[in-house]
């Protein structure tokens, strides 16, 4: 991709912000952070802190489906679990873990000395604390949390209790923090790149990130347009989606679904990039189809906005709609497809070895790949209607999203934990926490599809007694990849305790990486204060 | 950074919250005044 000569000397330049000569220490180091790193690394311990509650839920559901019957939960309870599992994920885990990693790596591979706004990138993450305690604490108000799901349904949003008004709240907080977070991001990217760094010479984890940044700036705001009609909806006598007074709920799926769509992409593109970043280094090639990657990425973002009603084909759509959701869906296995064939020509023929990220990255590719042939499926009208909210869609979008988007992200944590701690993980843990994390992956999610085309409905606490083998198979899968992901934390923090083997500059001999690999490892708390020049 | 990249990353950020405040705003008040 691109050569580059480093300047580091510190030549000190009055124009340079004060920040980014001071260095606090102590709890003002990490409340009045500007530094991207630490932001970055802050990020990261939120994220995984949201993953492990909300995983947590999620094997207080398992627990209560191991056995058809009621066993610990009413149904009230278990559909609040269910909600707040989803939007955790969501908002809390997914979302914030590829935040930590913009802030931590994009201005270190387009060698920029900090994102453009630093202070609104501090803004932007101590919102996400208010959105964790704000979530958290609605289990504990009158009513409960919200159990409406994570798409937040009217008529069910608009009758619940103030649990549903918290969780509205918290993600229109979550929402302003993630708008704050694209702007910076976009930019960060545009403006502050180094001399030489073209935008076709910049790394593709930061090219995801730039377009992943524009579908947020764009739908976003229309999560917090939907909701807000629903906020009035409840309190201000308005009647946007309530039909008793002439609203129309199927009005909020399309505004819902609008948002939603691309937000599956917000959740994948940057872990494409991570993806793309990772297979080339560990085959020792450069990778294939650079260009085409853009185009594909920009392509699945543009096709992402036209396609929000194949959420809907049960709703009662014209037959025409049907089919132009249904063409467009399958449209976006093209760019989709181009980037699996792009990783695999990577692969063809290179020198290939295979330590945890790159066994993370290429699980990626063959796990994500059945959740998108399941998406195809799925984007089959007359099969989608089937199976419509059955656990066929559950075991498909955790294929995408666990898969897919945590795979990565576990890929991403081993491929530049070197550079933010400094030392080499343990190696053998790492492909234990693999390849325990693909099996039981597997083993919890891959029954959900059986289950799902004999028509177990999700959602539901109780089962029809036929179901109990697969949903117990499923929560023991559940609870192993629960388990495995300790395993995980116990390897980063042995890293961050700089337990390992110290790390060089380019502990994995990446030729054609970004400019990361040319900082030291772990990177100095300021880089590239002097900007690098890249050929 | 330089005065003038300062400048150029305020102006192009006022752009892009100005596109998200649009957004919000159009999606509320379509359907205030279309339904």
């Amino acid at each position: 991709m691109s050569s580059t000569a480093i300047d580091h000397a510190h030549g000190h330049d009055h124009a340079h912000d004060d920040h980014a000569h001071a260095r606090p220490t102590g709890w003002r180091r990490w409340l009045f952070a500007t530094n991207h790193k630490d932001i970055g690394t802050m990020y990261l311990i939120f994220s995984f802190t949201m993953l492990l509650m909300g995983g947590a839920l999620a094997l207080l559901l398992r627990t209560e489906l191991f056995e058809p019957g009621i066993q610990f939960f009413q149904p009230e309870l278990f559909n609040q679990f269910t909600t707040m599992h989803g939007i955790i994920m969501v908002f809390g885990a997914i979302m914030p873990a590829f935040v930590g990693f913009a802030n931590w790596m994009i201005p270190l591979q387009i060698g920029a000395s900090d994102m453009a706004f630093a202070r609104m990138n501090n803004f932007s993450f101590w919102l996400l604390p208010v959105v964790g305690i704000l979530l958290s604490a609605s289990f504990f108000v009158p009513g409960g949390a919200t159990a409406a799901g994570w798409t937040l349904y009217a008529p069910l949003s608009v009758q619940m209790g103030p649990g549903m008004d918290m969780a509205i709240f918290a993600l229109h907080i979550a929402g302003a923090s993630s708008i704050m977070g694209a702007i910076n991001i976009v930019v960060t990217i545009l403006n502050m790149r180094a001399p030489g760094m073209t935008l076709m010479k910049m790394p593709l984890f930061c090219w995801t990130w730039l377009i992943t940044a524009y579908l947020l700036i764009a739908v976003m705001p229309v999560l917090a347009g939907a909701i807000t009609m629903v906020l009035t909806d409840r309190h201000f006598g308005t009647s946007f989606f309530n039909a008793a007074g002439g609203g129309d709920p199927v009005m909020y799926q399309h505004i819902f679904w609008f948002f939603g769509h691309p937000e599956v992409y917000i959740m994948i593109l940057p872990a494409f990039g991570i993806v793309s970043a990772i297979v080339p280094v560990f085959a020792r090639k450069r990778l294939f189809g650079y260009a085409s990657m853009v185009y594909a990425t920009s392509s699945i973002a543009i096709l992402s906005f036209i396609v929000w009603a194949h959420h809907m084909f049960t709703t009662g759509m014209p037959v025409t709609g049907q089919l132009f959701f249904m063409y467009a869906t399958m449209l976006i296995a093209v760019p989709t497809g181009v980037k699996i064939f792009n990783w695999l020509a990577t692969m063809w023929r290179g020198s290939m070895t295979f330590e945890t990220p790159m066994l993370f990255a290429v699980g990626f590719i063959f796990v994500f790949s059945m959740g998108g042939f399941t998406g195809l499926i799925l984007a089959v009208a007359p099969i989608d209607i089937q199976v419509q909210d059955t656990y066929y869609v559950v075991a498909h979008f955790h294929y995408v999203l666990v898969a897919g988007s945590l795979f990565s992200l576990f890929g991403g944590t081993y491929y530049w934990l070197p550079k933010w701690t400094g030392v080499m993980y343990d190696e053998k843990l790492g492909k234990l926490h693999f390849w325990s994390s693909l099996i039981s992956f597997n083993v919890t999610f891959f029954p959900m599809h059986f289950l799902g085309l004999a028509g177990m409905p999700r959602r539901y606490a109780d089962y029809a007694a036929q179901f109990t083998d697969f949903h117990q198979i499923a929560t023991i899968g559940a609870f192993w990849f629960g388990l495995s992901q300790l395993l995980f934390l116990y390897i980063v923090l042995k890293a961050f305790a700089g337990k390992g083997e110290p790390a060089p500059a380019n502990p994995w001999g990446a030729e054609d990486g970004g400019l990361e690999w040319s900082v030291p490892s772990p990177a100095p708390f300021h880089t590239f204060e002097t900007p690098p020049l890249v050929k | 950074m330089t005065p003038e990249q300062r400048r150029n990353n305020r102006r192009l950020g006022i752009i892009l919250a100005a596109v998200a405040i649009g957004f919000f705003l159009m999606v509320i008040l379509r359907k205030v005044y279309y339904g």
